[in-house]
């Protein structure tokens, strides 16, 4: 795919990122061959900026290119990219960019993995049309979410919730092992 | 005379001696609980010996959700809350070998629902893990009943442990 870089989003995380390069918001980019809606992520502006990756509306799909994040935007540019049909969030941002904490400070993760996980990992994010990286950090992301909400969520049967409920409309008198408890708590803890 | 414990967040204590006979929860507590701390997994309190600072016990605290999908309405409309029922877990309670048979682990555990009643967030039951059958017995000998659909772990409505807060007791001296 070719496309021009000519719109910059404007986003806070690059803002931070990228320090001194502020973006601005100038408009749709045009995209070479077809008349078509998209955007560019750059930081910066014209040449010589930061550009990050670009969307691209052809025929009803989405097509998403990723430069390296390195790749600096030459002239008011052409540039010849990788393409992969992508679920963009509402925002047209990637997926996984919506989760990460914005403005946040960016870390590494290395990871040594089996071959023929790596395959699988690979085919997946194919067909979900993202690279490895946004493959990976979305899912990971979503499942350390789902654990942690999980731990503090706790599912009982329908038997439990009504004794529960029950218990708490009608609360039972405490067993006599449980005022000792507290006539202990207030013997034994000085700050009780 | 003053009671001879103090509780406190756990901070710069010395958890390497800490010895309650249960393998996991030692290990637990010397070497994994700080993690969780520091992650917001949950709090933990200790009862240190106020002459010598050694950890007598401790607990670990956490905010838990019960969600009520399943409750009639007639019922939930009732609840303080809706659709889930803002607890209070304690994960863990042990009490050290040397400090055993003075009722520290009712008095911890006392402790635990003390501070789910003054909680500023609410929290309407008390939810506890329990180990094995003897933790079980000593969860159910304070009043806790079981849940059905989580075998060890029980609950104790924190409407009742109120009532007892209140009972009174020995004046402090």
């Amino acid at each position: 795919m070719q496309a021009r870089a000519t719109l910059l989003d404007d986003d806070t995380s690059i803002r931070q990122h990228e320090g001194s390069l502020a973006p601005r918001r100038v408009g749709p980019p045009s995209v070479f061959g077809r008349a078509s809606k998209g955007g560019c992520r750059t930081a910066g502006f014209g040449r010589g900026s930061l550009l990050l990756e670009a969307t691209e509306f052809r025929g009803g799909s989405v097509t998403f290119c990723k430069w390296s994040p390195k790749h600096r935007v030459a002239r008011s540019t052409s540039v010849r990219r990788e393409t992969h049909t992508l679920g963009l969030d509402p925002y047209g941002n990637m997926p996984y960019r919506s989760s990460m904490a914005r403005g946040s400070a960016i870390s590494r993760l290395e990871a040594r993995l089996p071959a023929n996980v790596h395959k699988i990992l690979k085919r997946a994010a194919e067909i979900q049309g993202r690279t490895l990286t946004d493959f990976v950090v979305a899912a990971a992301h979503e499942a350390a979410c789902r654990t942690i909400e999980e731990a503090e969520l706790v599912r009982l049967s329908i038997d439990d919730q009504r004794r529960i409920a029950n218990a708490i409309l009608r609360p039972p008198a405490p067993a006599s092992a449980l005022k000792r408890a507290f006539r202990r708590r207030r013997a034994l803890l000085r700050n009780a | 005379m003053k009671p001879p414990f103090l509780v406190e967040l756990l901070g710069a204590h010395d958890r390497e001696g800490f010895s309650c006979g249960t393998e996991s929860l030692d290990t637990y507590f010397r070497s994994q609980v700080t993690q969780d701390v520091r992650r917001h997994v949950t709090n933990c309190f200790v009862a240190v010996d106020a002459d010598t600072r050694i950890v007598a016990g401790f607990f670990t605290i956490a905010a838990a959700s019960i969600p009520t999908p399943d409750l009639p309405g007639a019922v939930t409309k009732k609840l303080p809350r809706y659709p889930s029922l803002p607890a209070i877990r304690v994960g863990r309670l042990a009490v050290d070998s040397r400090f055993r048979g003075r009722g520290l682990g009712g008095a911890l555990l006392a402790d635990a629902a003390a501070r789910g009643i003054a909680s500023e967030v609410a929290a309407y039951a008390m939810l506890v893990d329990a180990k094995d059958e003897a933790a079980v017995a000593f969860y159910e000998h304070h009043g806790f009943q079981r849940l059905a659909s989580q075998p060890r772990s029980l609950f104790l409505v924190l409407a009742t442990a109120a009532k007892a807060l209140g009972e009174p007791g020995p004046r402090r001296t």
